[in-house]
């Protein structure tokens, strides 16, 4: 419990309004995307402007209560989740579109932006923010930065460092900095900007961002490539990237993805499929049809049983709906679920999948497999329930081995949710500990007194 | 230096590994640049991570400056061992550790040159995109986060850099980044040490991010009368949904000293050079005549293109070694080369500003117009302190209107020593904490000395 003159304090800095205590707001605020879990904070404050922010953060310094940044709170290992209590800084607030700048092809933002409507308001200038987590109704581009999101089009286009120029963020002590700038090149000094970007609001509160923006391409086509055997999808995807074709989407389903979306919502899936791959070509239309045309060659000369072009956008959005409907499929399907977030080199995508068969079989837990292929980053989720305990275990173990695999292929342990709370165990086995000492003292430089999101990222 | 150390030194890397020779500790003195020269002590060649490792472990145990150096092809001094003491130099760590094709990743050692890695990925239909155009080093390219032409496509050094092997202060040996395309996995410390010019660490091995060599080009020259009609085809081109895979400004008085230096006779006005690549050079031609149409509404005067890799060489090969044709064309002279950078829209307000503060010198603009980058070359003597003292006004004021154009005092040279005293004006309190970043990477602050910081 905070003191009530703190409480008189916060609401003074930002209107009695923008502080929330009841026991109904601080239920709302415990938990991301996924409820693994659960912590209430104290109090739930809605900044408008930087100077607030930077008033908040000096007055839970001097008093050292924790502080969690917030946005759409889609975020799905644990890192919005105040779990040590104190103040929720919610940033839903400061949701301004300050600037589309055509020229420079850049926007300037407030963090709480949420990333659909800055996609209808850049749509409407023929411009686009490539990095698309699927979370996009709700995540907002602080969330989006602090945790260096990804999504489908990162294939091609990237993830959100590569789109994000420079931020105003508030430090933990209370100073107002800008990092970075609002060109496309800069050497100036540390990179300053990219330890911000996916350190999931633990080092300060990004106020403001410069965003680096792509003219929306004139044409766009999708296909859909059935095959017999899932790790052929696997290598499907290396071999059309090592021929020289890049698409701005490359997704895979498998069978049990596929049957699940069917029985929700029949589309004309193979239900018979083992995996698909969905890839869409994005740029001027020659470009697209050839591109296409080459998919077609490669993927049918490296094991595809079928190819099938979206004959119009009808077609292709349902490919893709079926696509964005995957994560449902798995959780509505499950009492728990564990969404992994692996990420291996491309070429090593079909030895990470046939681990999680052989995983399957060895601990008898269901082990579905989608995700964003193209980057190798897989999503690979195992079905269990935590009220039993004998499966729970299995399925724990199961998902200890994914991990493993991942890291012993070359790869990462999270490719685009972060480390938050759910990957604090694993990340000891990733970075060696010299480097996980560096990175506890770089936190304790910008944070000396450990108030911002503490709890995250180390156990 | 004490003779116990060199013995030391001896021990590590044997006697061909450790040079106190004259001639050599002059080459490993100077870089590209007018900074003044300073001779290190010694300069040291280890074959491997570890021979650096127990050298910084020596350096750190007797208070020792150390310098690294790759072939001193930077612009602004960084690479000068300032306070003297090691220099230490990877042309014994050449070599490539791995082609992995299927993931496009190459494992290098620092030493290697990014050209001769070029001409051997080439055989495997890759290449490694950032191209400073000097013969560097990617231990070099990576302590400069150096980029160029391409990178307006491909990005700078620290978009294709994936993983790092780093000795720290004390000799422990760290990697930081990861083969993995995407991680959200920790801070990223992989950044940190891109672009720190040696200050934070030494880098001695990395996993490259490469690309599948493009199969269609498609190059043109466009002339214009006025800046403001070529920075205004930049936008446009920019902003048109085409990706241009390089688009660099080449202001009348280069083109004059191109034409002078190699007997050309091409148009000595505002001129641009534009490459695109593609699926295959058929594929190219509709986005040959969309570039064409933007460059004719800004009111182009003359243009040159062409279609293939032949058209792509015989359009570019003008605009390669600028530099050098510069500086032949003035023997004698030293180069002060200014490296801002501003957003797009802001490019020909600087080139107008710069062609101002310039007058009276013998300056020369060009640059990479698709990145907004601009460089400034002026030709000078630096012992002639009433003439050089000219030259550094121009720098300053160039600098100060950069960033007052919301732009940067160094897009892709650096720090080093010339830069340093814009760095308080650029970050502000972030320096503050960039300074603390140094004392917490180099507690002795014997990484490097002498850059960065004033």
């Amino acid at each position: 419990m905070l003191k009530e003159s703190i409480i008189n304090e916060l609401q003074r800095i930002v209107g009695k309004e923008n502080v929330l205590t009841s026991p109904e707001a601080l239920k709302a605020y415990s938990y991301d995307g996924t409820t693994s879990w659960i912590h209430e904070p104290d109090v739930v404050v809605f900044p408008t402007t930087t100077q607030q922010i930077s008033d908040i953060m000096k007055l839970a310094n001097k008093e050292k209560i924790p502080v969690t940044p917030r946005g759409g709170g889609t975020n799905v290992s644990g890192g919005s989740v105040p779990w040590f209590g104190g103040i929720v800084l919610c940033t839903t607030k400061m949701n301004k579109i300050l600037k589309i700048d055509k020229e420079n092809l850049t926007a300037t933002v407030e963090p709480g932006v949420v990333l659909q409507d800055l996609t209808l308001a850049l749509a409407k200038e023929g411009l686009f923010f490539p990095p698309d987590p699927q979370s996009f109704l709700g995540a907002t581009i602080g969330g989006i930065i602090a945790e260096n999101a990804g999504g489908p089009a990162c294939v091609k286009y990237g993830v959100t460092k590569q789109y994000i120029l420079g931020i105003e963020a508030v430090l933990p002590t209370g100073e107002i900095v800008n990092l970075g700038g609002r060109t496309l090149k800069n050497v100036v000094g540390y990179d300053l900007l990219h330890i911000f970007i996916s350190s999931e609001g633990t080092l300060g509160v990004i106020t403001r961002a410069e965003l680096k923006l792509n003219p929306i391409p004139p044409a766009k086509k999708t296909t859909m490539v059935v095959y017999a055997d899932v790790a052929k999808a696997g290598e499907g995807v290396f071999r059309v990237l090592e021929n020289g074709v890049i698409p701005d989407k490359i997704e895979l389903l498998d069978n049990w993805v596929i049957n699940r979306i069917e029985e929700m919502m029949p589309m004309g899936l193979p239900k018979d499929a083992d995996a698909v791959l969905l890839f869409e070509c994005d740029g001027i239309p020659e470009a697209v049809d050839k591109e296409t045309e080459k998919i077609t060659e490669i993927v049918k000369k490296y094991g595809a049983v079928d190819v099938r072009v979206a004959k119009d956008m009808d077609e292709a959005n349902r490919y893709w709906l079926a696509r964005r409907a995957g994560f449902a499929a798995v959780f509505g399907k499950a009492k728990t679920v564990f969404a992994e977030d692996v990420t291996v080199p491309r070429g090593k995508i079909p030895d990470l999948i046939n681990k999680c068969k052989e995983l399957a079989k060895k601990y008898n837990v269901e082990i579905v497999v989608l995700g964003h292929a193209g980057d190798g980053n897989l999503h690979p989720a195992i079905l269990t329930d935590i009220t039993n305990q004998e499966h729970y275990g299995r399925a724990v173990k199961a998902m200890d081995e994914i991990i493993e695999e991942a890291v012993a292929l070359g790869g990462v342990l999270s490719g685009e949710h972060g480390i938050g709370l759910e990957k604090q165990k694993f990340l000891k086995r990733q970075l060696d500990p010299v480097v996980i000492d560096m990175m506890k003292k770089i936190k304790a430089l910008f944070d000396p007194n450990n108030i911002m999101n503490p709890g995250k990222i180390w156990e | 230096m004490d003779e116990k150390i060199l013995k030391e030194l001896r021990l590590i890397l044997g006697n061909e590994g450790v040079s106190t020779g004259q001639s050599v500790r002059e080459l490993h003195s100077h870089d590209e640049s007018f900074h003044t020269p300073v001779l290190p002590d010694v300069v040291v060649f280890p074959k491997n991570t570890d021979d650096v490792s127990r050298v910084v472990r020596l350096a750190y145990d007797n208070d020792i400056p150390i310098t690294p150096w790759g072939v001193g092809t930077s612009l602004e001094g960084n690479p000068i061992p300032v306070q003297k003491g090691i220099c230490m130099d990877f042309q014994g760590m050449d070599k490539v550790l791995a082609i992995r094709k299927e993931d496009f990743q190459v494992d290098v050692q620092v030493g290697v040159v990014y050209k001769e890695l070029n001409k051997m990925l080439s055989r495997y239909g890759l290449f490694f995109p950032p191209d400073p155009g000097a013969a560097a080093t990617i231990g070099g390219m990576i302590g400069n986060n150096a980029s160029g032409i391409r990178t307006v496509r491909y990005g700078a050094t620290k978009d294709c850099v994936m993983k790092i092997k780093v000795v720290l202060y004390n000799g422990d040996i760290i990697e930081v980044g990861s083969r993995a395309r995407k991680s959200s996995s920790g801070y990223n410390l992989c950044a940190l040490f891109i672009g720190s010019e040696g200050t934070l660490g030494i880098v001695t091995e990395a996993t490259l991010k490469l690309t599948g060599l493009p199969i269609g080009f498609m190059a043109l020259r466009a002339v214009f009368t006025e800046v403001i009609d070529a920075t205004d085809t930049v936008f446009q081109v920019m902003s048109s949904g085409l990706t241009p895979a390089a688009m660099e400004f080449l202001d009348g008085d280069v083109m004059a000293v191109l034409n002078k230096d190699r007997g050309l006779s091409l148009h000595e006005k505002p001129t641009l050079l534009m490459e695109f690549h593609g699926y295959s050079d058929e594929g190219l031609k509709p986005e040959l005549s969309f570039v064409e149409d933007i460059c004719r509404e800004n009111r182009c005067i003359f243009l040159d293109k062409g279609i293939g890799a032949a058209e792509r060489t015989r359009l570019w090969e003008m605009r390669h070694l600028t530099l050098e044709s510069i500086k032949r064309s003035h023997p004698g002279l030293m180069p002060l080369i200014m490296d801002v950078a501003v957003p797009l829209s802001r490019y020909s307000d600087m080139v107008g500003y710069i062609k101002n503060a310039v007058k009276g010198l013998t300056a020369y603009v060009f640059g990479h117009a698709g990145d907004g980058n601009i460089h400034v070359i002026v030709m000078d003597d630096p012992k002639d302190r009433a003439r050089w003292s000219l030259v550094e006004k121009a720098n300053e004021d160039i600098v100060l209107k950069a960033l007052e154009l919301e732009g940067t005092c160094t897009g892709e040279h650096g720090v080093g020593i010339g830069k340093r005293h814009f760095l308080r004006i650029e970050h502000g309190e972030g320096l503050d904490m960039m300074k603390k970043i140094k004392d917490l990477f180099d507690p002795k602050g014997l990484l490097n000395p002498g850059k960065f910081f004033l």
